[in-house]
């Protein structure tokens, strides 16, 4: 459906859609890795410290500056996001080298301590998973402590043995602006509740 | 003189011109540039998307009504088409919606105009076969203000 209103979800057209199983099972494994419901940012290569980003709501003291950081968390973001769900069987390991030269803080700790079963999972499967960004929008700003929560929409295709399975993805990232440029350093997959 | 007198004046209009649209274009996006608009706009669609988008196969008359108090008027018109075409369906489910709002994005905002991403999540039950579904949904959402009020102008799936 691509007009207002939403349809309800129980149609044969949402069904249809939505959401294909989640995948291929390494893709399944990938999401698994990145999903991180932690909070505090800590660790990694310097993120800016600082309190947690601010509410949409909260007084922004120079527009200017908001701007320019708005503008560059997204894009980093974008990019993060679509690094971040892309792995190949065939280069791995530097796959899973980008991965965490993209993340910083918590997001990269949880990272290194995955991989082995990453690339152990992703050579078992032998299966391609790649990415393209649909949609983003950022949800929140704070310009003192140089932070930023940017909500993407990826789709994200699984190419295996039997075949290519393509799914959407909601992802929200905390993206937070360290000597080596922004980083995400909490990446959560948006799953419904029940 | 006259011709050197009119290229620096130009070159100087260059850099002013310049300068201006530098200026204007970071300046055109007002998300969380305009904290208080940012601010008006996520709250208007945090409280109207849940009431513009549940609804009952018993109550389907409503989603017009509630249509018309929180969207523009082609959100009204655009809600009255959908309800027409899926009433027999909605009825014969005996399906209820309800729509909550789970993350607001900002990705532009004018002084009357608002795009959002908005992660949704619906659950929906449907009653000839009692069964309850819970999805989450991704949706581009923009908003109108009209007569100072921001409004729902048209509400559609991120694909």
């Amino acid at each position: 459906m691509a007009e207002t209103p939403l349809p309800p979800a129980s149609t044969e057209a949402r069904q249809e859609r939505r959401w294909l199983a989640a995948g291929a099972v390494v893709g399944v494994a990938v999401v698994g890795l990145v999903v991180l419901a932690v909070a505090v940012f800590s660790g990694g290569d310097g993120p800016t410290s600082g309190p947690a980003p601010s509410a949409a709501s909260q007084a922004l003291t120079s527009a200017p500056q908001a701007a320019t950081l708005r503008d560059e968390a997204l894009r980093a973001a974008e990019a993060s996001a679509v690094s971040l769900r892309s792995l190949d069987f065939r280069t791995a390991a530097q796959d899973l080298d980008r991965w965490e030269l993209t993340a910083t803080g918590a997001l990269l700790d949880d990272l290194r301590m995955q991989r082995a079963s990453v690339a152990s999972a992703v050579a078992q499967q032998r299966t391609v998973t790649t990415a393209r960004v649909v949609a983003a929008g950022v949800s929140a700003v704070s310009v003192p402590s140089g932070t930023a929560e940017v909500l993407v929409v990826l789709e994200v295709s699984v190419a295996g043995q039997d075949g290519v399975t393509t799914t959407q993805a909601r992802q929200k990232l905390t993206m937070t602006r360290t000597g080596q440029g922004w980083k995400p350093s909490v990446l959560v997959d948006v799953e419904p509740s029940a | 003189m006259r011709p050197r007198g009119v290229m620096c004046w130009l070159a100087a209009f260059a850099l002013l011109m310049g300068g201006t649209a530098s200026a204007a274009e970071q300046d055109a996006n007002l998300a969380f540039v305009d904290s208080q608009g940012t601010r008006e706009v996520v709250e208007a669609a945090r409280s109207a998307l849940p009431t513009a988008l549940s609804y009952s196969y018993d109550k389907l008359d409503g989603v017009t009504r509630v249509a018309a108090e929180v969207g523009t008027r082609q959100f009204a018109d655009l809600q009255a088409d959908y309800i027409a075409q899926i009433r027999a369906t909605v009825t014969r489910q005996r399906l209820g919606v309800r729509t909550e709002v789970v993350e607001v994005g900002v990705q532009d905002l004018g002084p009357d105009s608002g795009r959002l991403l908005v992660f949704l999540e619906q659950v929906s039950t449907r009653g000839d076969v009692n069964r309850t579904s819970t999805q989450g949904i991704a949706a581009a959402v923009e908003l109108r203000k009209v007569d100072g009020q921001w409004r729902l102008d048209r509400v559609r799936d991120v694909v």
